[in-house]
């Protein structure tokens, strides 16, 4: 294709933050429309989208530009292009410059920062915030030259560009006149662009209201920042070479700038700093050496498979020249284990012999056969990933140590992007545009329905009977509809940290993190790995913690040192209690659908256990792939192949896509996929998929089947099931990996009840239930929860013999700190009274109440009304800034008499003060009982005694209620009465009709069906009532996931 | 100085090969376009009621200075402002 006669040189994608109106994509689409060839990405102080842009461009035949707009001292704007790899270094050096030395959001650069690092760079003058721009607006001309000569010597001649623009603004044709006699008579060239921010016309609404939003204003409000007109899109040579007809080199200068910008972000060769080896020692020859070691630690004699394993890794590992990432790694874990941070890697990289040996990962691949070319592929040009999850309380002191180890200047942590979802749509649309919070308020607060559009949610919820077709509600409804997923903001990433040898700052531009300290990479990280950076996960796992912690309390209640590792993978009660779904508390298996799914599966060996955590993934309950395999598990359905080359795939989950590497090993089997290809597929399916990726992938797929005589609808039909999967299922070594952590909590829950739930209850929030679902099923589980007290609890929940006390940290609003002043002043002695207390500890009064409402002051023996009535006496005497001088009254609180609370309202405040109910309470059901009974309403205790289909009506506590996203219009309400939990399926027609009922009522009534499947058992609503008379708040003690 | 009319007044125009005025007729007058001095363009009120207009300021044969506007929402065109 012949170039362009004009390239736009200075567009703003959405990743220029609530500025820009269109993403990338949508950009290089319409550039694709105009015949463009070339086209350049300039955001704000950073390159945020410059990967996305860059890989886009490159997939639609375009050449991408990469630039920045970066906002100088003064509040001055300078674009700037980046010539070559060195511009795009300096590009980098520029924007961390200017967003490190100011704080959030606040990026400047100095002259003397521009000075030091302008190589290799086009530098175009701005907008009309630009300074020379800026001047001649003014009318400062003096200004204006002597900034356009200062650019002009700091980029070198020929890279510095007087910018032209015009947006038909009354002013700008004036502008452009005098812009361009000042390059005329400085000798300098100009240059047309249209400071674009949206790809067509109709985006000029979106980008004005992005504005309104990020300048905190209604749509009311002028505001300079705000844009006049319509005319910032990206405009056709046509357009562009009409509105700078008197200067047709603006236009052809595009071209020559164009021509001369060329950056290939592949910066592979700027991974890993090397690694400080022992004398003597090559990278190479050092990790045999631990793997060597490692093999003979790990494996008995004979040895020979795994020899001949590590032997054909490590061939692979030198090929890729990644010695020295698996030494880093390793380095990593080595450390770790020292300090006694529990630490296990996941996914893929379980797949490696070499991982296992250097204890990197925990699960033996040559046992369970896993795939090693699933993490490592030697054709394959993606970096390996290594994810490794440390317990959650420590894992800041891994990532200080990789700071301190790497340095500041080549390490980073990954950022990720803040994505609008649907109730900040709301808000910030609605605000912007002027609604009335209360609206908004109620809007957002009740979107609760995946498959629900967002516009039939507003219409519902605000009953609007037709008034959505007016103008305010239908630019609200559709630019609530727009704006979705679009980047809001920059947050750190769960745990990707980069390491690089050249130092990081001159690789991706870094940016300040809102936690203190911290800094992150304006690329998030798929860009990180697409530009072939290494990038390593430190993740947080609390169920990590949880064991650490349960751990620690076992050794010290009985003496014995449990070593997870040397806990045997195939303990009959283990697999017991699986069986039954009794799984509250365990990791991966506690949700309501693996509840449901293990009493089916009943796995019998770790390899089930396996196969279980892989299943209820979305992939294989989108490929509808769950129920199939559990008919054929056991035995109600034929186990086939859609083709006979998928047998040896399939074989060992029967037939069905449970795992990622079987995605690829089909993909190889039917269309002949290279195992680069295949991993290219995988990769294509994540949570970002490209459309046109998936559709070339799907044409080579089915051109690949033809040539190997697949049948085209079968074909289509393995194309259609791999599609709906990969990215969104486990790899068989993750789900390992996995499998382990939930067999290990299994195994505490089982053997060491009390250690198990008081390790629970100090890491929340964690997994699937409110903590009040915890302390009852601890109840069931024969482990009482004691109640708090002053005198007897310690900061955090502790086991007392085989029951746990509550910490005195649970008590709403108390904090750590004044749990852990109450303990320490306790070695003093215990406290005798209130006013003991009170003046041991002086801690604010509402913290006080707190403590004596819920019960931790009943050792005493005194009501706790009389203590409150106290408290106030204790108060008015002691507090000095009494805002109020005393009456002298005589209060006769001797006689005052203070009845006791009734056991309903001491449950009542054990849930909204602690979040759950101590064992010599009862569940609040208990105190609806009778009224139920009285209305056929029986208790879930019974439930298992009926016959299927029957009709029943349960009553419970709220506790879980979720809408999965593979089955959108169905909701999941999970109930808890004082026998344990019941799940109710809610129809979406039912949903719909009882939606507020729902989302308010603590308790609920369901007149259903019983639906049972073997030992699994659900109600299917019919209709549902709001159960009265417990005043426990919906909020209190539900998770929502929906 | 320059009058604002109260109520634009409603024009026919004729328009060049780039959507410009060549001529137009208002008020009982027809007037010959010979120059276009400036244009530009105003969107606001998107969220109510949407003002869409292009500005041309113009000087006529008879040497009339004047801003006429195309009203992009109700496709039409208007004289707004005489300069005195």
């Amino acid at each position: 294709m012949a170039l362009a006669t004009y390239v736009e040189l200075h567009a703003h994608t959405f990743y220029s933050l609530l500025d820009g109106a269109s993403p990338p994509e949508a950009m290089l689409d319409r550039a694709v429309e105009l015949g463009m060839d070339c086209f350049a990405i300039t955001d704000h102080d950073g390159l945020y989208g410059a990967v996305n842009f860059w890989l886009a461009a490159r997939e639609r035949g375009i050449k991408p530009i990469i630039g920045a707009e970066l906002t100088l001292d003064g509040d001055f704007h300078l674009m700037l292009l980046a010539k070559n790899l060195r511009g795009y270094n300096s590009l980098c050096r520029l924007i961390s410059c200017a967003q490190l030395s100011h704080g959030k959001g606040e990026a400047s650069l100095s002259l003397k920062g521009l000075e030091e690092y302008a190589h290799d760079l086009i530098a175009l003058s701005g907008c009309r915030r630009g300074e020379v721009a800026s001047y001649l607006i003014e009318g400062r001309h003096e200004g204006a030259y002597e900034a356009a000569t200062r650019y002009a010597s700091i980029f070198g001649e020929g890279n510095f560009y007087i910018e032209l623009q015009n947006h038909l603004l009354p002013d700008e044709a004036v502008l452009c006149a005098e812009m361009v006699d000042l390059a005329n008579s400085l000798g300098l060239p100009y240059v047309a662009t249209n400071n674009v921010h949206y790809a067509s016309r109709d985006g000029y609404e979106l980008q004005d209201l992005l504005v309104c939003i990020k300048e905190r204003s209604t749509v009311e409000e002028p505001s300079e920042v705000r844009r006049p007109n319509s005319e910032y899109f990206l405009k056709s040579y046509e357009e562009m070479a009409a509105l700078f007809q008197s200067y047709p080199k603006a236009i052809s200068n595009t071209v020559e700038i164009a021509k001369r910008c060329e950056v290939d972000l592949g910066l592979r060769e700027y991974g890993l700093p090397s690694f400080p080896l022992p004398e003597g020692e090559t990278a190479s020859s050092y990790l045999e050496k631990l793997c060597r070691e490692g093999v003979e630690r790990k494996y008995g004699p004979p040895r020979q498979k795994a020899w001949k394993q590590l032997d054909h890794e490590l061939s692979v590992i030198r090929r890729m020249n990644l010695e020295t990432y698996f030494l880093t790694v390793w380095d990593i874990m080595q450390w770790a284990k020292e300090k006694g941070i529990p630490a296990q890697g996941r996914g893929s990289a379980a797949n490696s012999l070499v991982a296992y040996v250097l204890d990197i990962t925990k699960v033996d691949p040559l046992r369970y056969n896993f795939l090693f070319e699933r993490f490592l592929n030697p054709q394959g040009s993606s970096t390996p990933d290594i994810d490794i999850d440390f317990s959650t309380k420590h894992r800041e002191e891994v990532i200080k140590y990789v700071y301190e180890r790497y340095g500041e200047d080549h390490t980073g942590m990954v950022c990720t992007y803040y994505t609008f979802k649907r109730r900040q749509a709301i808000r910030d649309v609605g605000k912007a545009l002027g609604f009335p919070e209360g609206v908004l308020d109620r809007l957002a607060k009740s979107v609760d329905h995946w498959a629900e559009s967002l516009s039939d949610h507003i219409v519902t919820e605000m009953n609007l009977k037709g008034m959505e077709k007016s103008l305010p509600w239908e630019k609200f409804m559709s630019l609530c509809n727009q704006i979705l997923h679009y980047p809001r903001h920059l947050g750190i990433h769960v745990g990707g940290m980069v390491i690089t040898s050249q130092p990081l700052v001159e690789l991706v531009p870094l940016e300040k993190a809102r936690m203190p300290g911290r800094v992150v990479t304006q690329y998030d990280k798929d860009w990180i790995e697409e530009i072939g950076l290494i990038k390593i996960d430190l993740l947080s796992l609390r169920t990590l913690s949880l064991v650490h912690d349960a751990l620690e309390m076992i050794e010290e209640n009985h003496g014995i040192r449990i070593d997870p590792e040397k806990i045997s993978l195939d303990d009959p009660v283990v697999f017991e209690t699986l069986q039954k779904g009794d799984s509250i508390g365990m990791f991966q298996v506690e949700s309501r659908a693996q509840r449901n799914t293990l009493p089916r599966l009943l796995p019998e060996k770790f390899e089930d256990l396996i196969v279980e955590v892989a299943l209820i993934r979305p992939g294989p309950l989108q490929g509808n792939m769950v129920h199939p395999y559990l008919r054929r598990r056991q035995g109600r359905e034929k186990v086939i192949y859609l083709h006979p080359s998928l047998e040896s795939i399939l074989e060992d989950t029967m037939g069905i896509i449970i795992f990622q590497e079987q995605v690829m090993q089909v993909a190889m089997a039917i269309a002949g996929f290279s195992a680069a290809e295949a991993d290219s597929l995988r990769r294509a399916m994540s949570s970002k998929r490209s459309r046109w990726e998936m559709e070339k992938l799907r044409q080579r797929f089915m051109v690949g089947a033809r040539l190997r005589g697949v049948e085209e609808k079968t074909a289509a039909e393995i194309f259609r099931q791999i599609a709906g999967f990969a990215e969104f299922g486990f790899c068989r070594s993750h789900a390992a990996a996995f499998a382990q952590i939930v067999y290990l909590t299994a195994w505490l829950k089982i053997y060491y009840p009390a250690e198990f739930y008081c390790a629970l209850l100090n890491n929340q929030p964690m997994g699937f239930y409110h903590v009040s679902v915890v302390g009852n099923d601890a109840k069931r589980h024969g482990v009482k929860i004691l109640p708090v007290d002053v005198n007897l609890s310690e900061e955090r929940c502790a086991t007392k013999g085989k029951d746990v006390r509550i910490g005195l940290s649970y008590v709403h609003g108390l904090g750590e700190r004044t749990a852990r002043l109450i303990v320490e002043e306790r070695k003093n002695g215990p406290y005798e009274s209130l006013h003991d207390f009170y003046q041991r500890t002086r801690i604010k009064r509402r913290r006080l109440e707190n403590l004596i409402m819920a019960g931790a002051m009943d050792g005493w023996q005194i009501p706790r009304r009389e203590l409150l009535w106290k408290l106030g006496l204790i108060y008015d005497e002691g507090d000095e800034r009494a805002p109020q001088e005393k009456l002298e009254l005589t209060f006769p609180s001797q006689k005052v008499e203070f009845s006791p609370l009734s056991p309903l309202q001491e449950t009542i405040l054990d849930y909204s003060i602690l979040g759950l109910t101590t064992s010599d309470r009862q569940h609040p059901m208990c105190f609806l009982r009778g009224r139920l009974d009285k209305r056929g309403v029986i208790s879930t205790a019974v439930l298992q005694d009926l016959s299927d289909d029957v009709p029943v009506k349960v009553a419970g506590l709220v506790v879980v209620k979720q809408s999965p996203a593979t089955v959108r219009d169905l909701l999941f309400v999970t109930l808890e009465d004082e026998f344990g939990l019941v799940d109710v399926i809610v129809w979406p027609h039912i949903w719909k009709s009882n939606r507020r009922l729902i989302r308010r009522s603590a308790f609920l009534m369901v007149e259903g069906t019983l639906q049972k499947q073997g030992k699994v058992i659900s109600i299917l609503a019919k209709r549902l009532e709001e159960v009265r008379g417990a005043t426990v708040k919906q909020s209190k003690v539900s998770r929502n996931f929906h | 100085m320059t009058r604002l009319l109260r109520r634009p007044i409603k024009i026919s125009v004729a328009i060049d090969d780039r959507g410009g005025p060549r001529s137009f007729y208002g008020s009982g007058n027809y007037y010959e376009v010979v120059e276009v001095c400036n244009t530009w363009r105003v969107d606001a009120d998107w969220w109510k009621r949407r003002i869409a207009r292009i500005y041309y300021k113009v000087e006529t044969r008879e040497g009339l200075l004047c801003d006429l506007y195309l009203d992009e929402v109700k496709d039409a065109w208007y004289l707004e402002r005489i300069y005195d």
